[in-house]
């Protein structure tokens, strides 16, 4: 049954779900939370929280207020733990000129942390991931392979590609969301689990076409490449390269761009589709900002069904 | 030689990535076999060992996976012999027989000729560091051979001794070798190529 | 790449193919599959289904049957078939 006021609801999978209020406001509502992929408690709940909060501005979305979702092993990890994931989270969402107003706890043998999190965004100008257009341009505004190098930690090897992968997880994607807004902007999504193909694939099948990438204009994080001809590839990725059947690469694609381009990501970038002649101008803003990884990596090819080839 | 088997079943990853590295590091020369229990295991476990410069055999048994892998020779071939100019410094003394009869026409002098030849290697200097058979050469390594306690007692010694696998399946006497090792065409072809080497 | 258990039946197989024309090309077994010496040989992937008739047809008796895969300096190994294994129908003596 779909309620009148559902701008976009279950029956799309898009990043948020956006609730008309009236004709200036629609309510834009987020939740996400995962276990820890860093040692460091206060990283962690910087990250958890940089990457609820992502999926409002993924919308175009200003965020407001968010709620705790919290589960600790009470008993097995000391109350200081608990209190730096707080305090990471907390500071991220001041950061984004947002406010914690309430959460839930439970206990549990895992740690998990993220974050409920209300925005708001004019109903007109909402971004979806299904209104990219033939002819427009790919816009990816963060460096790929968190997942691989969360790996490389766990194994302890790589520690600058590590150390890149962490301080990208933590950065918000606010400042790339705000210098859009002055842009014409035909689709946006953020780059999380399913991994830049997956998430390619969801504005191409969202939007009934075909989409071209570049893999040599792909940011990477460094020592990404090399951590995945290690073999330190997740196994979350071989999932995705699984079920995405309509990706198809050009030969000269290395296996590792190939593993990197499935990677599931923890707080990825924005993906935008803009049309052609805004793209350089766009990039040279978000770079000006100081989105120094933002880079066009791809383009729209024509209608389709959600066909991407990587070349 | 070593052969490590390293059960990586029911590890989460890149547990198996870890063991993969570790053994690689801790063995010389030797087989390292990693057995995981799924595809990505398998497949992060053999991109790590072409990273090395290690290829990989893979074999699957009831949805686990056997991955093989070789350090080195994957055989210990000794080095202990004098230098000569135009080999390496720490190249060995090396004798590959090629037949179990010791030089060409009468095969009945050729085999009083190998067991003087045997006799004698007892003696000689620099002494020998690796004998490798091939051909009819196996039949001197193996049960009622002539040369029996001469070729035990040179790898009482040190000596290595190495038989042809291949040749000892040709003669059907694999299951009679009775002093050293089975070796391979790797082994033999790098041994000669990288040391002194007399052929009989 | 196909491996046997004895030489002999390696030096069969590989005459076998020459008689019927198809290109082989014999190699000593990879260490990382057997370190014994043993003989094996490597096709074209396009030829699998007829050398393995073949064999079966002439009760060539092979060992196992494996991919190859050149990455950089090295070969990856897979075995995808075992005799009277995978390959089903093939019963023999």
């Amino acid at each position: 049954m779909q309620h009148s006021n559902v701008l976009v609801g279950i029956t799309t999978s898009d990043d948020a779900g956006v609730y008309k209020l009236n004709e200036t406001t629609a309510l834009v509502q987020t939740v996400d939370f995962f276990t820890p992929i860093v040692d460091d408690p206060y990283l962690f709940g910087q990250i958890a929280a940089a990457n609820s909060l992502s999926d409002i501005y993924a919308m175009g979305a200003t965020p407001l207020t968010a709620l705790n979702l919290v589960a600790f092993p009470n008993g097995k990890l000391p109350q200081e733990v608990l209190l730096a994931i707080l305090r990471g989270g907390q500071d991220k969402v001041a950061e984004a000129g947002a406010v914690i107003i309430g959460g839930h706890t439970i206990d549990d043998n895992e740690p998990k942390y993220g974050l409920a999190v209300t925005g708001t965004v004019h109903p007109d100008r909402v971004w979806t991931n299904a209104g990219a257009q033939p002819g427009d341009v790919l816009v990816l505004t963060k460096a790929l392979g968190t997942g691989i190098l969360a790996s490389a930690a766990r194994a302890g090897l790589f520690p600058r590609g590590v150390e890149a992968a962490v301080a990208g997880m933590a950065a918000l994607n606010a400042v790339a969301a705000r210098v859009a807004t002055d842009f014409t902007v035909h689709a946006c999504t953020d780059i999380t689990g399913f991994g830049l193909s997956g998430h390619v694939y969801e504005m191409a099948a969202g939007s009934k076409v075909s989409i071209i990438i570049d893999s040599t204009a792909l940011p990477l994080l460094p020592e990404a490449a090399e951590a995945a001809a290690m073999g330190l590839v997740p196994g979350g990725a071989y999932a995705n390269r699984k079920y995405l059947e309509s990706v198809t690469f050009a030969d000269t694609v290395p296996e590792p761009i190939r593993d990197i381009s499935f990677d599931p990501q923890t707080s990825g970038g924005l993906l935008f589709a803009v049309p052609e002649g805004e793209a350089g101008e766009l990039i040279k803003a978000l770079q000006a900002a100081g989105v120094a990884m933002a880079s066009k990596i791809g383009c729209v090819t024509s209608e389709g069904s959600g066909k991407i080839y990587v070349r | 030689m070593s052969d490590k088997i390293i059960d990586c079943r029911g590890m989460a990853c890149p547990g198996p990535v870890i063991s993969t590295k570790k053994a690689i590091e801790e063995t010389d020369s030797g087989k390292i076999t990693i057995i995981v229990d799924n595809e990505a295991a398998k497949i992060n476990v053999t991109k790590f060992a072409a990273a090395n410069n290690l290829g990989s055999a893979v074999e699957s048994q009831d949805g686990h996976y056997y991955i093989t892998m070789i350090k080195g020779t994957g055989q210990a071939v000794s080095a202990a012999g004098t230098a000569s100019a135009s080999y390496p410094a720490d190249s060995v003394q090396v004798y590959l027989i090629t037949q179990d009869t010791l030089g060409h026409g009468s095969p009945e002098l050729g085999a009083v000729l190998i067991k003087a030849f045997m006799t004698t290697l007892l003696e000689v200097k620099p002494a020998p560091s690796v004998i490798m058979m091939i051909n009819s050469g196996v039949k001197l390594a193996v049960n009622g051979s002539p040369v029996l306690d001469q070729l035990t007692t040179l790898a009482g010694r040190g000596v290595t001794v190495l038989s042809c696998g291949t040749c000892l399946d040709y003669y059907q006497c694999k299951t009679e070798l009775a002093v050293g090792e089975v070796t391979n065409m790797y082994t033999i072809v790098e041994t000669i190529s990288q040391n002194k080497t007399v052929t009989l | 790449m196909i491996s046997f258990d004895s030489v002999q039946h390696a030096i069969k197989a590989e005459k076998l193919l020459a008689q019927s024309g198809i290109g082989c090309y014999g190699l000593p077994t990879p260490r990382e599959i057997d370190i014994s010496c043993g003989q094996c040989l490597l096709f074209a992937d396009r030829q699998q289904e007829a050398i393995i008739k073949l064999f079966t047809d002439n009760r060539v008796r092979w060992s196992k049957l494996f991919s190859r895969t050149a990455a950089g300096q090295i070969y990856m190994y897979e075995k995808i078939a075992e005799y009277g294994g995978l390959c089903g129908t093939i019963t023999d003596n």
